[in-house]
């Protein structure tokens, strides 16, 4: 199981759900939790179409979808990267460190592409979320029998406005899946007043109801991936969930690279 | 002695131009005979940037001097092929059509990667057995199918394979991987070549089907070995990857097969039995739920023209003039009411028009700013590119100069050692030269006594001569007094019979 390789032929699903409820403008990492997470989701994107990249052109070996949820719960993206490689909203400078390849680093600047903008406002309808990210998580498997699993990785700051409805969609999204395995949903619980817990592989030390509302709804990371969350920098122990709770920025960077990661296998 | 076939396969779904896969000799090329001896296969990393490129480039590196790779440390064989895919990237970073992508990707350096295998046999030994040795790197896999059984390096089960390979970077990196030498003594342990073995050289896909099959008592090897051509070759990889059970990965495949004779019985009979699961439905292409765009926000001069439609305005009357209300009072307050709302609504537009003017420049200083940001991005990289040339040729100045001292230290050597042999030329010369004199004042010395004793010897002679001649007279003398006795005898030789012949030294 999770062992079918991501191609043309078999491509993968990755749904991003982005909390952009009003509490999301809170100071988060010399930015707000919306702006941050926003760029964060733009670099996944990114990472993705660049993974899809071969030489010159881009091919289709996966499918795209960004819901996000405050105000209101729409798609916000969704396509193959032939189709999203150019970003509906532009690009955006960004400095970054690179080796210089003579043990220096060089200030570069990189351009990003902007697929999702920031936005906060209203509350928090997770279960609205879930529920549109089953729907196309249900189709796709429908279509796509044999591949690798679609990945749904969640986003957000807060509690669902409804932990009941919340639990059911997460429930009718996790019994989708392909022959290679369920869907794997990845929750990331962003903020910085409590203790960072990192795919906890027991819900023991939790600090509360969310958190374990939110660890029942996370996979299990299975063996086969569990490379792939060393490799980003993470230390899962078997059994291992892929939630993170009160996430730093680095956290949370660290779950969506291994969340997009099965596409770099 | 020995053949050769090669195939290569891109993944399903995908054009064979597409296959990030190399291998040498190149299927179809007129090598055929493996004459050479040598031969690679390159795993390009599906998600890499250029990978393909950077695969092709390794095997063409083998192929051009195979030797090499055993000879020079690794990092040093890789820095041709690595300077040659970074000018090429760069090239295409550079070009008109280049997207932020590429940019992004030359900028910070993103490398590609590729796992790789080279094989080069070595002359026979008096026994016709061929010794070899093999650089592996990653899991491209070598199988030496012998007469004892299979072996393959440096995999030996399907699951070693994961999703983290080691593998050539194209920027040169301290903790880059090297790959593993084997083959026969010294290079390794492994036994050399005889008739009826076969070598084949797997990319990771086919590699762990191969082993999977043997693993479960479902080898193939006889299927591979009666490959005949390309057509089969995708055939069969197409089968295998429809295998209800333990199908093959879809991953670009290559396959180098080299025979020495026929190969061992046991191989040729263990072939492929496809067991197809059920054919997928066909279906159409899963397509992503399509977005319905947002109407596109207007304009501040839209939608100040939307307000002052004049069907808005006629809507309005009408509704005013169907009320019970129509008094000239509240016509007028109406009316006082709608001049209110024209002023509003013009003093709007005005702002509005401003705003829209500020828009539009703020557009077009925009529009410059990222010209001049392009054009930055484009001093940077090419910046970067000179640099990178400055540090090349740096780097080739130090070699050079390095190259200068090991030659000038040499040749110091070289000179002081015959400024020795000529000083020691010149003592055996002089010593010679001393002794020649003294052999020639030596023989000098002998010559004059020579002389003397010659001297002496005809000085001798004559008084022999003088005393036979003395000695005939005093016989003569001799004779006459004893005449008148008896007849005189016969004169005597003048010559003495005791003289031996001279010879001068």
């Amino acid at each position: 199981m999770y062992q079918k390789l991501i191609g043309q032929a078999s491509p993968g699903l990755f749904v991003i759900l982005v909390d952009q409820s009003g509490s999301m403008v809170e100071r988060y990492d010399n930015s707000t939790r919306a702006e941050f997470s926003a760029l964060a989701v733009n670099r996944t994107i990114y990472e993705i179409i660049a993974s899809c990249r071969k030489g010159e052109k881009v091919v289709d070996r996966c499918h795209l979808a960004v819901i996000g949820y405050g105000e209101r719960t729409e798609l916000i993206l969704s396509g193959c990267p032939s189709q999203i490689e150019n970003p509906p909203h532009g690009t955006m400078s960004l400095m970054r460190k690179v080796s210089d390849g003579a043990g220096g680093l060089l200030d570069v600047e990189m351009k990003l592409g902007v697929w999702v903008q920031p936005k906060a406002g209203n509350g928090t309808p997770m279960e609205a979320a879930l529920g549109l990210a089953a729907d196309l998580v249900e189709a796709w498997t429908r279509d796509n029998p044999d591949n690798f699993p679609p990945v749904v990785i969640n986003i957000s700051d807060g509690e669902p406005q409804d932990a009941a409805a919340t639990r059911a969609a997460a429930q009718r999204l996790a019994s989708y899946g392909t022959s290679d395995g369920r869907v794997l949903i990845y929750n990331c619980h962003i903020g910085t007043g409590g203790t960072e817990i990192r795919l906890p592989s027991n819900n023991n030390g939790l600090p509360d109801a969310n958190a374990r509302l939110l660890y029942d709804i996370s996979s299990v990371i299975p063996d086969s991936l569990l490379p792939l969350a060393e490799q980003a920098g993470l230390s899962p122990q078997p059994g291992a969930r892929g939630l993170m709770v009160n996430a730093s920025p680095e956290a949370l960077t660290k779950l969506l690279v291994f969340g997009s990661g099965s596409m770099k296998r | 002695m020995f053949t050769v076939q090669t195939f290569l396969t891109s993944k399903e779904g995908e054009s064979r131009e597409d296959c990030e896969d190399s291998i040498h000799p190149v299927p179809g090329s007129a090598v055929g005979d493996g004459s050479a001896g040598a031969f690679a296969i390159a795993d390009g990393v599906t998600t890499s940037f250029f990978g393909g490129l950077w695969a092709r480039m390794l095997t063409e590196r083998f192929a051009e001097c195979p030797a090499a790779v055993f000879e020079q440390p690794w990092p040093d064989w890789l820095l041709r092929s690595q300077e040659q895919w970074q000018a090429a990237v760069c090239e295409r970073a550079a070009a008109e059509t280049a997207n932020f992508y590429i940019s992004n990707d030359v900028l910070s350096r993103r490398p590609a990667s590729a796992t790789f295998v080279g094989m080069l046999l070595d002359e026979p030994g008096a026994d016709g057995a061929i010794p070899w040795r093999a650089q592996v790197l990653g899991d491209s896999c070598l199988f030496i199918l012998g007469k004892d059984g299979p072996r393959s390096l440096p995999l030996t089960k399907s699951a070693e394979f994961s999703n983290l390979v080691h593998a050539a970077e194209s920027y040169a990196n301290d903790q880059g991987f090297a790959p593993q030498l084997y083959g026969t003594a010294p290079h390794g342990s492994e036994p050399p070549l005889v008739e009826g073995d076969t070598v084949l050289l797997a990319t990771d896909a086919l590699s762990k089907w191969l082993l999977l099959r043997a693993e479960t008592g479902q080898p193939v090897w006889g299927t591979l070995l009666g490959l005949t051509g390309q057509a089969e070759f995708e055939a069969l990889v197409e089968q295998a990857r429809r295998e209800a059970q333990q199908p093959m990965e879809n991953d670009d495949v290559t396959l180098g097969i080299v025979r020495f004779g026929t190969p061992h019985a046991h191989y040729s009979e263990a072939c492929f039995e496809p067991q197809p699961g059920p054919d997928p439905p066909p279906r159409e292409p899963w397509r992503p739920p399509v977005l319905t765009p947002s109407p596109a926000p207007k304009s501040p001069a839209q939608r100040a023209s939307a307000r002052l439609q004049p069907g808005r305005w006629r809507v309005l009357l009408a509704r005013v003039n169907r009320s019970s209300l129509v008094t000239p009072v509240l016509l007028g307050l109406v009316l006082t009411l709608a001049v209110v709302l024209i002023w509003q609504a013009v003093q709007q537009q005005q702002q509005e028009a401003k705003a829209a003017e500020l828009t539009v420049r703020i557009t077009t200083e925009s529009a410059a700013a990222d010209r001049l940001r392009e054009s930055l991005e484009q001093a940077q990289t090419d910046a970067l590119e000179v640099k990178k040339k400055f540090d090349r040729l740096q780097g080739d100045l130090v070699s050079t100069e390095e190259r200068f001292r090991s030659v000038s230290g040499k040749f110091e050597a070289r000179e002081q050692e015959w400024a020795k042999q000529r000083r020691e030329l010149e003592v055996k010369t002089g010593n010679l030269a001393l002794a020649l004199k003294e052999s020639e004042r030596k023989a000098g010395i002998d010559r004059q006594s020579l002389e003397e004793a010659q001297s002496q010897i005809t000085r001798l002679e004559a008084a022999q001569q003088a005393i036979a001649a003395n000695l005939a007279a005093r016989e003569q003398e001799l004779k006459a007094l004893r005449e008148p006795s008896e007849p005189a005898p016969d004169p005597p030789a003048t010559e003495s019979p005791a003289s031996p012949p001279l010879h001068t030294p």
